[in-house]
């Protein structure tokens, strides 16, 4: 009878310690760097969750830990409205841009009509002058046209970006042609095919669209400061209202964090439920592009 | 179903002549293989006759109605793809519907003609999937379907077996076939594979650079070609073109061309062209051999039987019945006759 009494070589060999150290050194670097990214936040909430006097300490543990600063921001900061602000123009204006880049970037990468490389370039030449330039011009044509004090001048101003037109552009010109013509033999006129077919197949570019410029009218605060944030406190967005508890010789350390992470949230669920979609536009869109 | 012509039509790009003065009868139920390289103007061709390219000159009809000015979805064609092009946010139904629907037919209609076309194509159990779901063959039943399910005057394919893989593909070609003569409609098909073009068209047009060279049945093209270039395309291996002189046969100015599977080996009667060449490379393919032979700085092939076999190296002698022998004109490239 056979009988071996040698332990048997593992079928896999194991690393080796070169490699474990390696892998350690690249561990212990990411884990530093996510930490630099991460530490802020983790303080942000810590001090919501601080008294006054305590927000002034070096401390990630509240001492002693109360939820005043979050009860404030809801009831006597009025967080609650700013937050309805806020998500009321940052659906209106994500909608608008959905529909109206969609429609120009499709029409500017695939319809043939004479001046579009010219239209094209204009919308381009926009991009180039910056938001300080075009401030009083702006801020005059909205008092102008009684604009001004109302959520109605800043939707028409961001109503479409010639960023998204760009983008949504960029984006129809890597859907192959092929669908296109299908669906026209098919039957199906213009608007048809955008709506049935190509804006559906842009769908990771849309979702890319609509977390960034969701984001983008969630964050703003120098368009909502200049149109509607010198008067009535109840059109105040989340960064108007933020913005309103630092006063001049005071911050409310406590509430301004409170409301700062009030302020975080829902780009946070946004970004969460989307970023599978969002990854694949914003990669397909710039590899292909 | 309808007969197609296409009368004196030339496309332009700027400098460039995609196709030119192309003119070609197709007759109702008829299966029509456009086939030359890439970049002859077939797919061009198939192009204009679908609406998706402006014709610059000349008249398409299709039946009686000329349609250089009728939009895609009125022309009563349907496409199939060299990419599929399925809808890949749809379902397979709803890829099939799609056309249907656009013509607002009603809701039964549309499902009694999607459920008979999966039916025809084995699709029923596919409906529901999306084209990711599929592989490759049943894409490429789907995008049949598409075509099928509207009823149209005429089939228009690009190309459409370029993406399966060789087993697949003459399996498909056989399929593509019965379901045209069961169906009985009007097909222009696209080819760059004289193999798909052979067995497949009633009849082939062959292209090249734009212009049409020659059309006819499969073995009009294979025995009778209209010029050096029909003459090399169609066939595998290609006909071998030589100088005339080099065979003793022809007069000045005269090229000779021979199909490999014509060539003998050894001197023949006085009937044949005789020639000494070496023997260089010998593909051994079971049932026969390919051998590549120098005949003084041209290289020709022989296809022949198994036996005797022909050693690398060795200088012999090899013959072809004159009646084989394709006489062309060199400076026209046309076809003068034969040797015989």
């Amino acid at each position: 009878m056979l009988q071996t009494t040698a332990v048997a070589e593992p079928l896999v060999p194991p690393r080796a310690p070169v490699e474990i150290l390696r892998r350690a050194f690249l561990y212990a670097v990411l884990v530093a760097v996510a930490a630099v990214f991460f530490v802020p936040f983790l303080w942000t909430v810590s001090t919501s969750f601080k008294t006054i006097p305590d927000s002034v300490h070096v401390n990630l543990i509240p001492h002693p830990w109360t939820t005043q600063a979050w009860h404030e921001v809801w009831t006597r900061f009025n967080f609650g409205l700013y937050f309805r602000n806020s998500f009321f123009l940052a659906a209106v204006v994500t909608g608008a841009n959905i529909v109206l880049a969609g429609l120009g970037g499709y029409a500017f990468a695939r319809l043939r009509f004479p001046g579009r490389e010219l239209l094209f370039l204009l919308v381009l030449g926009t991009l180039m002058v910056p938001d300080q330039l075009r401030l009083i011009p702006v801020f005059v044509m909205l008092t102008n046209w009684h604009l001004i004090n109302g959520f109605s001048g800043y939707i028409l101003i961001n109503l479409v970006t010639a960023t998204n037109l760009f983008f949504m552009r960029q984006y129809f010109l890597t859907i192959p042609k092929d669908f296109e013509e299908a669906a026209k033999l098919d039957g199906a006129g213009y608007f048809k095919t955008f709506s049935r077919v190509m804006l559906p197949l842009a769908l990771p570019a849309v979702s890319a669209l609509a977390i960034l410029q969701f984001q983008g009218t969630w964050n703003d605060f120098f368009w909502p400061l200049i149109i509607f944030g010198q008067g009535n406190q109840d059109l105040y967005t989340v960064q108007l209202g933020l913005a309103s508890l630092q006063f001049q010789y005071t911050t409310l350390w406590p509430q301004l964090m409170a409301g700062s992470v009030i302020a975080v949230l829902p780009i946070v669920v946004v970004f969460v439920l989307f970023q599978r979609y969002f990854i694949s536009g914003v990669v397909s869109a710039g590899v292909k592009g | 179903m309808a007969p197609i012509t296409f009368e004196h039509v030339t496309k332009r790009f700027d400098e460039t002549t995609a196709v030119d003065d192309l003119t070609i009868d197709v007759a109702d139920g008829e299966l029509l293989v456009l086939v030359g390289p890439s970049g002859c103007g077939k797919t061009t061709a198939l192009r204009m006759l679908a609406g998706l390219e402006e014709i610059t000159e000349g008249r398409i009809l299709i039946g009686d109605r000329v349609v250089n000015n009728v939009s895609p979805g009125a022309r009563d064609v349907a496409m199939v793809f060299q990419s599929y092009a399925l809808y890949p946010h749809m379902s397979v139904y709803d890829n099939l519907a799609f056309g249907l629907r656009n013509k607002k037919l009603p809701k039964q209609e549309i499902d009694r003609r999607v459920r008979e076309t999966a039916q025809i194509l084995g699709l029923e159990e596919l409906l529901k999937r999306k084209p990711k779901q599929l592989s490759g063959g049943q894409r490429q039943r789907v995008a049949l379907g598409r075509a099928i399910v509207r009823e149209p005057a005429a089939f228009l394919m690009d190309e459409p077996l370029s993406n399966l893989d060789a087993a697949l593909r003459v399996q498909t070609r056989a399929e593509i076939l019965k379901l045209q003569k069961r169906l009985g409609t009007t097909t222009i098909y696209v080819t760059h594979d004289q193999i798909e073009a052979m067995t497949m068209g009633d009849r082939i047009a062959v292209m090249s650079k734009g212009v049409l060279q020659q059309i006819g049945t499969p073995e009009e093209l294979y025995t009778h070609p209209a010029n050096v270039f029909v003459a090399t395309f169609i066939g595998s291996p290609s006909m071998n073109v030589v100088p005339a002189a080099l065979l003793g046969v022809g007069g000045a100015g005269q090229l000779a061309g021979f199909r490999p599977e014509h060539v003998r080996l050894g001197a023949d009667s006085g009937s044949a062209a005789a020639y000494d060449a070496t023997v260089e490379v010998v593909e051994y393919l079971g049932d026969e051999q390919l051998a590549h032979l120098r005949l003084g700085e041209i290289e020709v092939v022989a296809k022949l039987p198994v036996e005797p076999r022909l050693e690398a190296g060795r200088q012999q002698r090899f013959s072809v019945p004159l009646r084989k022998v394709i006489l062309f004109d060199e400076s026209t490239s046309r076809t003068v006759g034969t040797a015989a």
